[in-house]
């Protein structure tokens, strides 16, 4: 799936398997669970973990590829495990 | 996996991020930055340009090319930190009449939320119980007078331990106060700023603590409850006699709960009171013998958004155990009477408790009395009634005469002191209606309310009795849509002028004269005096004195005989009617025809011999002849006599004679002798 604007949107996230971020501005909270090849260009970002989840809990992703170009960033919003 | 230049935009704590590679290296380009912990073990680690790597590195190999930065972080052990625990009761300096009960709780609670395996309670250092599970409470009885200090320690799963502050508890000789009793909780008295229980004879489950924050006798007050759970403070005095009156007062400001359990609950020997909330406002209900429902007692009284009372109550009970009945008076105003005692049989008065449910609002208490006599008025024979009021409305304050009607205005005279009515007048407010009336009608018996509704006319009006000089009248009750008051006789279109009403549904006129007659109606009225419509009248004639008591009245004998014999029995007049028959008839005793004119005929016969006979005939109006008519021939004038019988030598110029069965009236005629 490739999102270049910010009226799309990634949908299932039990569906998706590689994602692709153009353009600018675009924030993807992944859910976790196992993914394939990301790629994020631009200043766009994803955005992984719980922000005050249950102590001791731990969200995990699985990426077969993961690729961040120029100004692109991911934010980590509690524990994970990647 | 490569960062060109992207970055992680939080500045989170690097143990958040737990980055494990499986295959493939791992690249930082241009100005990257991560944070975490990263373990690569097959992979190649490249930071290249002014990246930055911050946290900790596991990796096959790793190379940092120009200004790349590895920059590793202390890993922090992770502690497991003990438990916080808190001994919720007993609380501190709590002072307890021996031999005490006493429940022992602690809450725990892990700051690294790790669960509570064992909860230990000491006493000293003697380790009272161990428990496994929550609740974490035990209860130790029969507790002797001493000094005792408890603690609790708490281990969590991953055997931290922590330690709750000692509470030191005191338990003192037991302490029986005596009646009458009255206490103010103030520091003259004994009472000091703290928990109540042990204080002065008085025991305390729960939050019940003396303070000096409010108080409506002097500077300090109790409070029950507000902790969040139910608390119940008591006092216990020696069993008082069966037959006893007592009185029990208190101010209090209740907190009215959704139910039992979180009511503010006033109990002692069969009485039971809880303040329950309604809408807005707070209804005291009592309890059902049996515990069978509850019933209201008192009107609402407002509260404030915790559920109190918003102003100071004062709850006065008198409970009578002689009759198992209890009074409620609130704020020195009796409001419910005869309440029935919830249990059987009766138990006697010895203590009283006050509880608050789990609220967070405490149930305020203070000035508490305990008495055989009433705190708010003389009652020497303690019914429940101001012996100034007795007294001056005409009751006993001698004995107890509290369900009585006194003015039979079907409200008893505990009742009447109720509503502040008078119990010797039936109608305090004057406007004609009963007091009981108005009470059942939701009127107002203490101010008067118009009636303009005129009762339904008697029916059935008759003479059940008649005499000689008297005649008993009785008739149907009247219907009127509150009472009938009484009822007015008529005798000949006049008003029977009665020394009292006629309030029953029968009447005897008296000093009539004997054989008159008389025409009677009735009318009813009210209380508000509508009159209702006359009756029809009905005819009743007196009966006639009788002397000689045979049937026949002196006035009527008197009248057709005068002095001469007249015997029930005869007939002087031969018309078949006996003079009691005439008399009963209303015909003349002596009057054959009794008014009825008889047809004549002309007399015939009699023309030339002295044989001859004079004949008339006697007929009734319709033409029969009329057999035993009397007929009186008159020999006015000439040569002729006349007798009745053939043979007689009666003869003379007058004779009556009676028709016979053909009608015939027959003399006899002879020469007039010279």
């Amino acid at each position: 799936m490739v999102l270049n604007n910010s009226g799309q949107s990634v949908g299932d996230f039990s569906d998706l398997l590689d994602l692709t971020l153009n353009g600018n501005g675009l924030v993807v909270e992944v859910s976790p669970g196992r993914y394939g090849s990301f790629t994020l260009n631009g200043n766009n970002r994803i955005v992984l973990g719980v922000r005050g989840g249950e102590p001791g809990a731990v969200s995990e992703y699985e990426f077969q590829r993961l690729t961040i170009n120029g100004q692109a960033t991911w934010e980590v919003l509690g524990p994970v495990r990647v | 996996m490569t960062w060109n230049g992207g970055a992680v935009a939080s500045e989170q704590p690097p143990e958040w991020l737990d980055f494990r590679l499986l295959a493939g290296n791992l690249t930082l380009n241009g100005s990257s930055r991560l944070r975490g912990y990263f373990t690569t073990p097959f992979s190649k680690v490249t930071i290249n340009g002014q990246s930055v790597l911050e946290g900790g590195l596991l990796a096959r190999e790793l190379l940092i090319n120009s200004g790349g930065v590895l920059r590793l972080l202390a890993l922090e052990a992770e502690e497991n930190r003990a438990p916080a625990v808190e001994l919720v009761s007993p609380v501190a300096g709590q002072v307890l009449a021996a031999p005490a009960t006493l429940r022992v709780r602690a809450l725990a609670s892990d700051p690294d939320g790790d669960p509570i395996a064992l909860m230990r309670f000491w006493r000293d250092e003697v380790l009272l119980a161990t428990l496994e599970a929550e609740p974490f409470e035990i209860e130790l009885s029969s507790l002797a007078v001493g000094t005792y200090r408890f603690r609790a320690t708490a281990t969590d799963a991953n055997g931290s331990t922590g330690e709750s502050e000692t509470v030191v508890v005191s338990v003192v000789p037991p302490f029986v106060p005596a009646l009458p009793y009255v206490t103010d909780f103030e520091s003259r008295e004994g009472y000091g700023v703290g928990p109540l229980g042990g204080q002065q004879g008085w025991r305390a489950e729960g939050d019940v603590v003396v303070s000096d924050a409010d108080a409506v006798a002097g500077t300090q007050a109790v409070l029950v409850g507000g902790g969040g759970r139910a608390s119940a403070a008591s006092l216990v005095f020696d069993p008082v006699a069966a037959s006893q009156v007592v009185y029990w007062t208190a101010s209090m400001v209740p907190v009215a709960g959704d139910d039992s359990a979180t009511a503010t609950v006033v109990r002692f020997g069969g009485v039971d009171l809880r303040f329950l909330r309604e809408g807005l406002m707070g209804v005291w209900q009592a309890t059902l013998p049996g515990g069978l429902g509850a019933v209201p007692v008192t009107p609402g009284l407002p509260l404030d958004a915790s559920r109190s009372s918003l102003e100071w109550i004062r709850i006065g009970i008198r409970a009578d155990y002689l009759r198992r009945e209890w009074d409620l008076i609130l704020n020195g105003r009796l409001v419910a009477y005869g309440l029935k005692m919830t249990v059987d049989p009766v138990p006697e008065f010895a203590g009283f408790e006050v509880s608050a449910g789990a609220g967070s609002s405490a149930t305020l208490l203070d000035r508490v009395t305990v008495n055989f006599s009433a705190p708010w008025f003389q009652d020497a024979d303690h019914d429940g009634m101001d012996d100034v009021w007795e007294e001056t409305n005409g009751l006993d304050r001698s004995r107890n005469d509290r369900d009585e009607d006194l003015d039979g205005d079907d409200l008893t005279n505990i009742e009447e002191f109720l509503l502040g009515l008078t119990p010797n007048n039936p109608d305090t407010d004057g406007d004609g209606l009963y007091d009981g009336d108005e009470q059942l009608y939701g009127w107002g018996a203490s101010s008067p309310t118009p009636d303009n509704e005129a009762p339904s006319p008697p029916a059935e009006v008759n003479a059940a009795t008649v005499g000689v000089d008297r005649v008993t009248l009785t008739w149907a009750a009247a219907d009127d849509n509150l009472r009938v008051a009484g009822y007015l006789v008529y005798r000949d279109g006049e008003a029977v002028d009665t020394a009292e009403a006629i309030r029953g549904t029968t009447f005897t006129d008296e000093g009539l004269v004997s054989g008159e007659t008389y025409y009677y109606a009735v009318q009813s009225f009210d209380f508000a005096g509508n009159v209702s419509a006359t009756t029809d009248e009905i005819e009743v004639t007196t009966l006639a004195e009788d002397e000689d008591a045979d049937g026949l009245p002196d006035t009527w004998e008197n009248r057709f005989f005068f002095e001469e014999a007249a015997g029930p029995d005869d007939d002087p007049d031969g018309d078949g009617l006996s003079n009691l028959a005439e008399y009963q008839a209303g015909s003349h005793p002596k009057d054959f025809f009794n008014g009825v004119l008889p047809t004549l005929s002309d007399p015939h016969g009699g023309t030339s011999s002295p044989e001859d006979t004079l004949v008339i005939e006697v007929r009734r109006p319709d033409g029969t002849p009329w057999e035993g008519a009397p007929v009186t021939f008159v020999i006015d004038e000439g040569s002729r006599r006349i007798s009745a019988d053939r043979e007689s030598s009666d003869y003379a110029t007058k004779v009556r004679v009676r028709a016979n069965a053909d009608g015939v009236a027959v003399v006899y005629l002879e020469p007039l002798t010279p």
